[in-house]
């Protein structure tokens, strides 16, 4: 019998959203602003559709910014420009163009995001989510609430529009997993977990002025996974072992300080 | 030396795949992207990337795929395929920026079996027009030969003489021919449903970007004198050899349309084309002679409505 395993760590987060606009989709008659529709055409009808949330990669990468500035650290900022063609400055004080810092005096955000120039060490899943207004047990997606916020007004007096169009919006809880490609220091781990508790400070998605884009986080845990596939009769068996390391959080959480 | 086999690993893409082709090849091994793990349909395309008033630009514009996902290798050794396919199964994502969540797959299905090559049909020659007649010829196929170069140089029910000067066919069944080669009747004419078999086919073949003209030849480039052109042809009617030699070099039958509706086609390409196919169906046995009769056999009826139809 064929057997396969893999030992690799990762970070869970289990958080809520009120409402968030995560909207990257194509959009339907040119009015409403559609989720990333990810299912697989015609035999996946019976599981529903399923969508991706977009920008929590992102949103975890101006939290590192946001924390390293608190601390006074310069790290790297998220545009690679100084400037524009204008000549109008584009970085703020206390960073420095993506991937400038790399070979030499790698800056930490870049040691755990990397850049155009280097790989990332942290492997992001995908959130890929279904309706929970279906009854469906087979699929693998999570289940969130999905429907569409529709925005219409007209002048005064008239018939006239001024706003006609629509923003599909998810709210409930979901996961995010980070696995950790390559061994990180206990100091990037502590930094790391500041970003993630530093999140809900910031919003994802569109709409944050309006309220959108909330987090409340629910659980982080750092943990230690052993993943076996095995072949049976054909079909391939996925399990999964994991064990939470709350103490080498600890660690990680002191040595950043 | 074991028995050739095919490692086959399947999966299911959780998130869009980034690739620029649905066929990876990696190493020995191939991944074929499908929408369909039954049928081998192409895969669902989708963009991402930033939008930008609606749409999706470079540099962030990214083509990927949703579907299904199979990877299959080929081997001699059992120990060496197994091992190379298993590679794919201790993976979670393929493609490009994987980091990002893209590329995720669920591993379904695995399977070993006997390769079996499938017999590719030999290559068909392409049809090469003769630069002559070969010789020793049956005087039988000579005849047909005659008639068909002779058939568009007289007036039919369709068309006049194509060379606007009728030519005096001598022989009496050859010209018969000639003359009711456009007619729906039945005769006991034994050339007749040749020349008409002939004459179809080469059209469908030829036939294939209409070109409405409204001359028969290119007066501007010098005009060609037909009596002498037809006198020429008369001449040589005796002969199927020197009447293809003539047609295979004149310049002036090049410039001639064979029909109005197919400006391109020449009238000389016309003529060789069925000549050429009437022998290389004698040499296959399609045309057979037979106390002294030329006949051509096993001519589907589905292949010869499709054909007629095609060519009116």
């Amino acid at each position: 019998m064929v057997k396969i395993t893999r030992k690799f760590k990762r970070i869970k987060i289990t958080a809520q959203t009120p409402i968030a606009k995560p909207g990257n989709g194509h959009i339907s008659g040119g009015k409403i602003n559609n989720l990333l529709l990810i299912s697989n055409g015609a035999e996946d009808e019976k599981e529903g559709k399923a969508y991706l949330i977009k920008g929590l990669r992102g949103l975890l990468n101006h939290s590192m910014m946001a924390v390293a500035k608190q601390k006074g650290i310069e790290v790297c900022h998220s545009s690679d420009k100084e400037e524009t063609q204008s000549g109008e400055k584009l970085l703020p004080e206390g960073f420095h163009p993506n991937g400038a810092c790399y070979p030499e005096n790698e800056c930490i955000r870049h040691r755990l995001m990397g850049s155009i120039n280097k790989q990332s060490v942290l492997r992001f899943e995908p959130v890929i989510i279904t309706s929970a207004s279906r009854n469906n047990k087979e699929t693998t997606a999570q289940k969130m609430h999905i429907a569409t916020e529709k925005r219409n007004s007209l002048v005064q007096g008239s018939k006239k529009g001024i706003q006609d169009f629509g923003e599909r919006y998810v709210s409930g809880q979901f996961t995010l997993i980070m696995e950790l490609l390559k061994e990180i220091t206990q100091e990037e781990l502590g930094f790391l977990l500041q970003s993630i508790l530093y999140m809900p400070e910031l919003g994802f998605g569109g709409s944050v002025n309006n309220g959108a884009g909330k987090i409340i986080l629910e659980e982080v845990a750092l943990q230690e996974i052993v993943r076996t596939r095995t072949i049976n009769k054909g079909k391939v068996i996925e399990e999964e072992k994991e064990r939470n390391l709350w103490k080498e959080m600890e660690e990680g959480k002191s040595a950043w300080g | 030396m074991g028995i050739m086999k095919i490692f086959t690993l399947e999966g299911k893409i959780l998130s869009p795949l980034i690739s620029s082709t649905p066929l990876i090849k990696n190493g020995t091994s191939w991944i074929r992207i499908v929408r369909n793990l039954k049928e081998q349909e192409k895969p669902i395309v989708t963009y991402i990337g930033k939008l930008t008033k609606g749409e999706r630009k470079a540099p962030t514009k990214q083509l990927t795929y949703r579907g299904y996902v199979r990877v299959t290798t080929i081997d001699r050794n059992e120990k060496r395929g197994r091992k190379n396919i298993l590679e794919y199964l201790s993976k979670d994502f393929l493609g490009k920026k994987t980091t990002e969540g893209y590329g995720k797959i669920h591993w379904i299905n695995y399977r070993e079996e006997e390769y079996l090559q499938e017999e590719q049909e030999p290559k068909r020659k392409k049809l090469k027009l003769r630069k002559g007649l070969g010789p020793n010829y049956p005087k039988e196929l000579q005849r047909l030969l005659r008639a068909l170069m002779l058939h568009d140089f007289v007036k039919t029910e369709k068309h006049p003489s194509k060379i606007f000067q009728e030519i005096t066919i001598e022989d009496e069944e050859i010209r018969e021919a000639c003359l009711n080669h456009h007619n729906g009747e039945e005769s006991k004419n034994n050339l007749l449903p040749i020349i008409k078999y002939y004459d179809q086919l080469a059209s469908y073949i030829t036939r294939k970007k209409p070109y409405q003209t409204l001359t028969r030849y290119d007066y501007q480039n010098g005009e060609i004198v037909f009596e002498q052109l037809a006198r020429e042809i008369e001449e040589r009617q005796k002969s199927a050899y020197k009447l293809y030699n003539y047609i295979y070099h004149s310049k002036e039958l090049t410039r001639v349309v064979e029909a109005m509706t197919y400006g391109h086609n020449s009238l000389r390409n016309h003529l060789l084309l069925m000549v050429n196919l009437a022998i290389n169906d004698y040499y296959q046995g399609k045309v057979v002679i037979t106390e002294r009769k030329i006949t051509i056999r096993n001519i589907d009826q589905k292949t010869k409505k499709s054909i007629s139809e095609s060519a009116t």
